[in-house]
């Protein structure tokens, strides 16, 4: 199913600020997680597994990392002549000050007009799962609805800013839409995936902008549920929202469960990302391996319990590291020890160094820093 | 209109590699995995890039299905110019008929057309079936100094393995002299790799000479530079000191695999200098399971590892069950290895399944008679049924039933 007529918006910036150890020198989309990818690989592959053959991804501030991953879009086949991937940086005009996704879908309107797409899928990059949207837009097309927002069924996680709560009626139409409300246990979350008729959205924007009513979730969603019509469509599969260092973590935990991977990574519909022809992983003499995910171009020397280990990786004789995160191209000596803890990109840590966090609190070190 | 190019490669992949048994059944033998990631002709597709070179024909004869898929339109080695880049060359109908590529020679010389369009000074001809890293710009710059007409690599092989090899023969300034094909006592120990040099205007006239001539098999070894070096032209020796292997048989290529697990090897794919690139599976970072042993081996992405592994290759998406023993063997992309088999000193092809309790092949210290002893391989998508012992030596291609516990 190739250009099924929906226009894919994907906001890099938002939840920047819900792991900002890992957003200080990138965006929340090019975050890496499970070994080898980005978060905005999640949602590339699922846009192109849906069907959707044009993306525009929408940037902010610090997207340099973002747009050395993406490129052309060449990894996702949406390096195209028709549709294809745009970054759509900020374009600043007068007192737009870019802060809000209104303001941003607002600067690059001349993109939204231009396109030919009916519908437009708005996605942010906290949602780990490998989501088919063809459904939903069959039931948003089957509904005859103006908008159709995905929940899932969770409890809010603490550390979410201003989450979204749909009560909906019996036929799935959303009745009310709370935003932080005070709920015991669980409700239907809004997880990040908007499916919204493309003119709807622009007028909406637009109207916005002229009353100066910049809070996107209220002024284009949650003040509007009687004028137009809302649906839900809740995602049952596997998914983690990353809404803090805690849940990144355990999301990259959750990797070791073969139920999740055989999901999240399912061969029909892959996960795709950037490649980087790394030769394949090299365990010594003498190391030893339990229960953890290793990318390419690794040499493991030492002993990995409960790791999620990044391409490129170097682990030393008599090192022990176990229950951590190491992201790409990080080298770790001889007989150190490390325990929950996150390695940013290109950290070096010597010979003999011992560090420990704890599963509540994983310690994180910076790109590029030397332990 | 054509942009011109200093140099055009052109490989050589249109053999059938019958040493290789099953393993070539339906591919062509560059086409064969390598390495837990590669292909072989991703050795001679990145040297050529490493080196400079963008312009690329290669070949095809023999089962080019899948070669000619796998190299696609080149982009893996950033071979996809809009103008150069990579190019499958299969022979064609002409006008006075339709023929096969007769030799090395003649495959070249039905190709002179798409060598002309970039009227080039130099042609690098390689052969599709060797595992090594070499810059091909230092090997050129040495025949620019030599004024050659033609250079061939050269590497030192042991005295006792030289009359396996076509040995050149040369003078102190490293022009040749004389050719021995697998001479019975050789005079020197200068083996040929396959790689040659040639200036172009030459090359085209000798190719078309050979053409015209009716004796001849059209083969560049027996015909093309003995016909050459009589001709008084000049033929240099270049001497390549790095890793080089032919993996032209089951022992090769499984000993080629091997040498990557020497952690003093004179082959490294690591890093970023040089690198081998290769068209990559889109598969999650592979998984090493809780009761999983690994020693001494290379995994590659998609695997799921819970069984235990020693001096042993995993392509990707291989999986190994509980219990299951791997030693000195290469497993192909897609291979299942079952619950508590045991796979020792085998090569076992693309997407084959191992049944449970399975054993395939034997240590060589556990066999009898030595003769008998050899590397087992199993063909593509074959299922080996539960229990089944397969001898060493064997080639398996079709599926073998299970058999009672």
């Amino acid at each position: 199913m190739k250009g099924n007529n929906v226009l894919g918006v994907i906001f890099a910036n938002s939840h920047d600020d819900r792991a900002s150890e890992l957003t200080d020198k990138r965006t929340m989309s090019s975050v890496p997680f499970g070994g080898k990818y980005r978060l905005i690989d999640f949602t590339l592959s699922n846009m192109v597994n849906s069907g959707i053959n044009s993306v525009g991804v929408i940037v902010r501030k610090n997207f340099f990392s973002l747009m050395d991953h993406v490129a052309s879009g060449k990894a996702w086949d949406l390096s195209r002549k028709r549709g294809g991937l745009k970054i759509l940086p900020p374009f600043i005009q007068g007192d737009n000050s870019n802060n809000t996704p209104i303001e941003c879908l607002y600067s690059v309107r001349a993109f939204l007009e231009d396109c030919k797409e009916d519908y437009m899928l708005l996605c942010e990059c906290d949602c780990v799962a490998n989501i088919d949207y063809s459904q939903m837009l069959e039931q948003h097309i089957k509904n005859e609805a103006d908008v159709t927002m995905m929940y899932v069924s969770a409890t809010i996680p603490e550390a979410r800013k201003e989450p979204m709560v749909l009560k909906l009626g019996t036929d799935n139409r959303i009745e009310e839409l709370l935003i932080s409300p005070q709920v015991e246990g669980s409700c239907n979350l809004a997880c990040s995936s908007v499916l919204i008729s493309r003119q709807l959205l622009l007028d909406l924007v637009k109207d916005s902008v002229s009353k100066n009513m910049l809070n996107y979730k209220r002024c284009i969603f949650q003040n509007n549920i009687k004028n137009y019509k809302f649906y839900g469509y809740e995602y049952t599969g596997y998914n983690a929202l990353i809404t803090s260092m805690n849940s990144y973590f355990s999301a990259n935990m959750a990797l070791m469960n073969p139920a999740v991977r055989k999901e999240l990574f399912n061969a029909d519909r892959p996960i795709y990302t950037k490649v980087r022809d790394d030769m394949p992983s090299r365990y010594g003499l003498g190391s030893s391996v339990k229960n953890s995910l290793i990318a390419q171009g690794c040499l493991i020397e030492g002993h990995v319990e409960n790791c999620v280990i990044s391409k490129g990786v170097h682990i030393g004789k008599g090192t022990t590291v176990s229950n951590c995160v190491i992201m790409q191209d990080t080298k770790i000596g001889k007989n150190a020890n490390l325990s929950y803890v996150i390695c940013d990109k290109d950290v070096v840590i010597k010979d003999d160094r011992s560090l420990c966090g704890f599963e509540s609190y994983p310690i994180y070190i910076q790109k590029q820093s030397v332990v | 209109m054509y942009p011109k190019q200093n140099t055009v490669a052109m490989i050589l992949a249109g053999g059938q590699g019958s040493r290789l048994g099953v393993l070539t059944r339906k591919i062509a033998k560059p086409a064969v995995p390598f390495g837990g990631k590669y292909r072989i002709i991703d050795f001679p597709l990145s040297n050529c890039v490493n080196s400079g070179i963008e312009t690329v024909g290669v070949l095809t004869q023999y089962q080019p299905l899948e070669l000619n898929e796998y190299i696609g339109n080149g982009q893996p080695w950033d071979l996809d110019g809009m103008l150069d880049g990579v190019h499958c060359l299969s022979p064609y109908q002409q006008v006075n008929g339709a023929f096969w590529y007769s030799g090395t020679a003649n495959a070249i010389y039905q190709n002179i057309n798409f060598i002309d369009r970039y009227s080039p000074e130099y042609v690098v001809i390689l052969s599709g079936d060797h595992i090594y890293k070499m810059d091909y710009s230092n090997m050129i710059a040495e025949h620019q100094k030599n004024k050659a007409d033609c250079t061939i690599a050269v590497i030192d092989v042991p005295l006792e393995e030289a009359s396996r090899f076509g040995i050149l023969n040369t003078n102190p300034d490293g022009s040749i002299y004389e050719f021995e094909e697998k001479p019975a006592h050789p005079k020197s120990t200068n083996a040929s790799m396959g790689i040659y040099v040639f200036n172009w205007d030459k090359l085209k006239k000798y190719l078309e000479e050979d053409a015209a001539d009716e004796k001849s098999s059209n083969d560049f070894g027996k015909d093309v530079l003995p016909t050459m070096l009589n001709a008084g032209e000049r033929l240099f020796a270049y001497n390549f000191s790095g890793y080089w292997k032919d993996v032209g048989t089951i022992e090769s290529l499984w000993e080629a695999n091997m040498d990557l697990l020497d952690p003093h090897t004179t082959l490294d794919l690591s890093g970023e200098k040089n690198k081998i690139y290769s068209k990559n599976p889109i598969m999650p970072p592979h998984h090493i399971g809780e009761n999983a042993k690994t020693q001494n081996s290379l995994i590659s992405d998609g695997c799921n590892v819970n069984g235990s592994l020693e001096f042993s290759i995993l392509f990707a998406g291989v999986t190994v069950g509980k219990g299951a023993v791997v030693t000195d063997s290469i497993l192909m992309p897609g291979v299942v290895v079952e619950e508590g088999a045991r796979v020792q000193y085998a090569i076992v092809a693309e997407n084959s399944v191992i049944g449970k309790n399975a054993v395939i092949g034997q240590r060589p210290e556990d066999t009898q008679c030595k003769d008998d002893w050899g590397i087992t391989v199993i063909g593509d998508n074959v299922k080996i049924g539960d229990n089944v012992v397969v001898p060493p030596k064997s080639m398996i291609d079709t599926d073998v039933q299970e058999v009672e516990g």
